[in-house]
């Protein structure tokens, strides 16, 4: 009794009792992200089961493991350092362990075995698969996917519905998770939010960065939800429609069947897909303020205004040369059909095809340069920013412009002193540096990860594409690597790792990446013990 | 700094530009002249009445340019005129060689005319003709002599001799330039120090090329095309024609010496090797066409060393020479050469693409801000040949680099050719950057069959990749402004 009213007084004076718990940041949030995947493991466990799949007892093990060591790293440490590059360091090496350790499900159920490749292959596959999905790229080393006839599929739906889970957790980012329980972070959280949110800046939807990551999270589950019920209702199964409404909110690309979306060869299908696209790969703060604040809020944004500019000029653009060139059998009709759903998934960085098999109407890489070329500008621009989407983002590309702009001007009158504007806002100098910085990385990253890929097999036109498509979250490629196939047929294995390591990267733009082996080594030289001087 | 001496700000800008004009008409003139003489003393009868009226055509221009240098201006000049001024003395060279082009009667249209000359004009290389060989002879030397004349053009510009030096201004050394028996001290000297490098290399070129077996005329020919960075052939295989190693080394000697700083090579001449080893950009240089031999020459290609050197330096270089079809090489050795194309040469040669000097300057950016995010604390400055860069000097290099990125963008967009996406990028990439060659296929050529429509773009891009980009954009935007003049005025009050 006296002892309790002792812990009661010390705690009104503001005392609390030295944890035992190891201050590290990096580990505790590491923890934490593991955790969050386990439920999702659960229930493509349960999925599996009324499936009829034989994976179900692995994606079970699969959520015990999750469960167990993220508990683990959880609970026996507290947070610590919060400083810049903690914070960088954390979000990067939760995405780096949540996406490789996220490949067991495929690695133990043996999603990737197949004759004549060895078994470090086929983990690297699975790796390869995990990575793409958890940063929500899409692109893919899975083969045997089945057909909307298939009977008796290689793959259980449990696997796959565990695949679409994957981009549904890191379209919004599951750092973003963890901060909704993790009140002590305090105003650090928004250091986190922004170190993991697609973006210059992260939105502010509340006073409390915690509470915007709940904001979003709900917005997200309703998102998600809607979408679900409008592929039901275009004639999709209840589990198809769910399953593609994962992967289309997180602008992922994943589908539970071989020729995507496709397979369906369904208008309405693809009329809400592209709806649901453009909808995801727009910023979600812009949703929020739409639902409960004013019904302008599209009108009046320039990142949108610019966003659906984008959209329809290269709609129309792809449609006129795909007519004109005669490119696609019936005309008109079907080359728009073709051009706005492949301009929609690669504007929002998505990635779906609604190519019903190799050389048909939507398979893109048989089209001439000219449409090829605006798709791969497309990927380079990607999404909105504070969307699900990749790419550099509309409104870096739109800063460029008006850096672009301003430099034209100072060559003019070198005295001079020209803003940096969008519209009537004038854009603060210290963004418009990072933006330049952000994209002269982004361009060195393209070009090593160009050479370096081509240095380890891949060809030329697979490549380029491959590299921003990798680095911009997109999904399909050019060449062997096209809509209607995968990227084991276009890359070599060590090759396929580098456009992994590049999906990281382009997910958490780039420098969080870059900066990952710099808290933990920090950390070490803590450690290392000290010289006694005399 | 010579140029900025000479760039006052003045209001007007409409009479300061009959004398460049003048001036571009008048090279024109001469480049057609010569091309004349030749053809007369080659040729033969066959193109006997098409010499005469390119002699007379060349005359004609060198007569209306001198007439319209003589019509000096008291009117100060803007830095927008300067930059006008560069465009409208390349308008004016552009003009006679088209009409050249077109009267020969040897292109099948007057676009392809157009495309030839610019082409030309630009120090690109890229050609509408299948075969070069079956041109006349004097028409073989106009497409080397125009580039030739650009290229000492593009020297007195980047050397900040001429006004228009704005276009690249950042990238001057203004610290080294200037001073005691240094390149630019007046105008006069500088012109004759310039013209006598320029002159020193083209001829131990031909000296070069002679020796190792070539002709004369074709000698004198690759060695202004090889000096200039033109890379306009006589061959439809360029130097791999001669299937020699000697004319391959030479043509790689000349295409490093032509893609590099003139200033480094004045330093070097005068035995100042401490200046040279302090040059940022050519240490760069240095290390890319060692690293890029060692690319190709062991990268998965089949190519003998001179081929290799051959083809990384014509990349580097931008010039566009070629002894050898690397696009059939391996996909590294490739994206190797593209990479090198998309650089280019170093700042203050006659060579083109983004320049060594901005690629240093962004990677030191790129070290420096990473540093930062590490130690946010910490405040550096960047260095480039151990002298501190102003930070709005900078910003105009990033300024730069988006305007280079989006003009490449919009260029790749608006081609419209018969060529896969890798054929339409290359190409895109070889106007911008005044390479003149592209990958079709397993084939490397710098031969192209462009629509009309391509034709105009093609042009357009090689224009704005030879001319940074600045100068076409301001003196579109001031043609802009002087057509408005014309534009009715409302009068207040006219709805009422």
């Amino acid at each position: 009794m006296m002892l309790e009213r002792r812990q009661q007084s010390r705690r009104k004076e503001g005392f609390t009792a030295p944890s035992r718990r190891i201050p590290a940041t990096v580990t505790h949030i590491c923890g934490l992200a593991l955790l969050a995947i386990a439920p999702g493991l659960l229930v493509s466990a349960i999925v599996e089961f009324v499936g009829g799949g034989d994976s179900g007892w692995w994606l079970v093990a699969c959520a015990l493991i999750f469960g167990i060591v993220g508990g683990g790293l959880w609970q026996g440490t507290r947070l610590g350092d919060l400083a810049l590059r903690t914070v960088f360091a954390s979000v990067a090496w939760s995405w780096m362990l949540v996406s490789v350790l996220g490949a067991l499900p495929f690695i133990l159920a043996r999603t990737f075995e197949r004759e004549g490749i060895s078994r470090w292959v086929e983990i690297a596959d699975a790796v390869f698969e995990s990575v793409s999905g958890y940063t929500c790229t899409g692109s893919t080393v899975l083969t045997n996917l089945p057909s909307l006839n298939d009977n008796d599929p290689e793959v259980g739906k449990g696997i796959l519905f565990y695949r679409q889970l994957t981009q549904w957790y890191g379209g919004m980012g599951f750092v973003q998770l963890v901060i909704t329980v993790l009140p002590a972070l305090g105003s650090k959280a928004l250091g986190f939010m922004g170190a993991e949110a697609p973006g210059p800046t992260a939105d502010r939807l509340a006073p409390r960065a915690a509470d915007t990551a709940k904001i979003l999270w709900k917005l997200y589950i309703g998102g998600t939800l809607a979408i679900a019920i409008a592929y039901t209702a275009a004639g999709m199964s209840v589990y198809d429609g769910f399953a593609h409404a994962l992967t289309t909110a997180a602008t992922g690309g994943f589908s539970t069947y071989g020729n995507s979306l496709g397979e369906f060869d369904s208008i309405s299908i693809e009329v809400v897909a592209q709806v649901a696209m453009l909808f995801g790969g727009s910023n979600w703060a812009l949703h929020w303020l739409f639902l409960t604040k004013s019904r302008k809020v599209y009108a009046q944004d320039h990142e949108f205004r610019a966003y659906l500019a984008i959209y329809i000029v290269c709609t129309v653009a792809i449609t006129a040369i795909l007519t004109a060139g005669n490119e696609i059998e019936g005309g008109f009709g079907p080359a728009l059909r073709s051009a706005s759903f492949n301009v929609a998934s690669m504007a929002s960085s998505t990635g779906f095809g609604n190519a019903q098999g190799a050389q048909s109407a939507g398979d893109f890489v048989v089209w001439s340069s000219t449409p090829l070329v605006i798709l791969l500008l497309l990927m380079v621009v990607g999404g909105m920013s504070g969307s699900t989407a990749g790419g550099t983002k509309v409104i870096r590309s739109r800063v460029l412009a008006a850096i672009s702009h301003r430099t034209l001007a100072v060559a003019r009158q070198p005295r001079a002193v020209v803003p940096v504007k969008l519209g009537r806002d004038v854009v603060p100098e210290r963004v418009v540096t990072q933006v330049s910085l952000f994209m002269m990385a982004y361009s060195a990253l393209v070009v090593g990860g160009f050479m370096l890929v081509t240095l380890l097999g891949g060809d030329t036109e697979s490549t380029i594409a491959g590299v921003i498509g990798s680095l911009g979250n997109m999904g399909p490629a050019y060449g062997d690597a096209g809509p209607t196939a995968t990227f084991q047929d276009a890359f070599p294995t060590p090759a396929r790792m580098v456009l992994a390591f590049l999906m990281l990267v382009g997910r958490l733009e780039l420098f969080a990446v870059l900066l990952m082996f710099a808290a933990p080594r920090r950390a070490l030289r803590r450690v290392k013990p000290h010289k006694h001087t005399f | 700094m010579v140029a900025n001496e000479s760039v006052r700000r003045s209001a007007g800008t409409s009479h300061v530009l009959p004398l460049p004009f003048g001036v571009g008409l008048g090279t024109g003139g001469v480049c057609v002249t010569a091309s004349g003489v030749i053809g007369l003393l080659a040729d033969g009868d066959e193109f006997s009445q098409a010499r005469v009226s390119e002699l007379i055509l060349g005359i004609v221009a060198m007569l209306a340019g001198f007439a319209l240098a003589r019509l000096q201006s008291d009117q100060t000049i803007t830095r927008a005129a300067a930059m006008s001024m560069f465009v409208a003395g390349w308008v004016g060279m552009n003009a006679v060689a088209v009409a050249a082009f077109w009267l020969s009667g040897e292109l099948a249209s007057p676009l392809d005319a157009v495309f030839e000359a610019v082409s030309a004009s630009t120090t690109t290389g890229y050609t509408t003709v299948a075969d070069p060989e079956q041109l006349s002879y004097s028409l073989r030397f106009l497409r080397v002599s125009m580039p030739w004349a650009t290229g000492l053009g593009v020297l007195l510009v980047s050397m900040g001799v001429l006004p228009a030096a704005v276009a690249g201004a950042e990238l001057l050394p203004e610290r080294r330039l200037r001073g005691r028996r240094q390149l630019v001290t007046t105008v006069r000297e500088a012109i004759r120090n310039i013209l006598g490098l320029y002159l020193l290399l083209t001829c131990a070129l031909i000296i070069g090329y002679l020796g190792a077996g070539m002709g004369v005329f074709d000698g004198v020919t690759y060695a202004l095309s090889t000096a200039s960075t033109g890379g306009m052939a006589n061959h439809a295989d360029s130097i791999g024609h001669f299937d020699s190693t000697a004319i391959e080394w030479i043509a790689a000697a000349g295409m490093v010496a032509a893609g590099g700083n003139l200033l480094v090579v004045w330093w070097a001449i005068r035995g100042r090797l401490d200046s040279v080893w302090k040059s940022t950009e050519l240490r760069l240089y240095a290390s890319l066409l060692a690293l890029g031999f060692l690319a190709v020459r062991f990268g998965g290609s089949d190519l003998s060393s001179s081929d290799a050197a051959v083809a990384i330096s014509s990349m580097l270089s931008t010039t566009g020479l070629r002894s050898a079809n690397w696009a059939a090489s391996s996909e590294f050795v490739q994206a190797s050469l593209l990479v090198a194309g998309g650089i280019g040469a170093m700042s203050g040669s006659v060579g083109s693409g983004f320049r060594q000097a901005r690629v240093a300057r962004i990677a030191l950016e790129v070290r420096r801000s990473l540093q930062h995010l590490l130690s946010p604390n910490r405040q550096s400055i960047i260095r480039v040949d151990g002298v501190a860069v102003k930070e709005e000097s900078l910003a105009l290099t990033y300024g730069y680099l988006w305007m280079h990125a989006f003009t490449l963008a919009g260029v790749a967009t608006l081609l419209y050719i018969d060529l896969d996406i890798i054929g339409t990028l290359t190409f895109a990439l070889g106007l911008v950057s005044n390479i003149g060659v592209l990958v079709n296929g397993d084939e490397l050529q710098s031969y192209v069959d462009p629509s009309g429509w391509t034709e105009i773009v093609a042009s357009f891009g090689m224009l704005l990749g030879r001319l940074s980009i600045y100068p076409v954009l301001l003196t579109v935007a001031g043609v802009g402004r002087w057509l408005a003049r014309f534009r009715p005025h409302r009068a207040i009050g006219a709805d009422a």
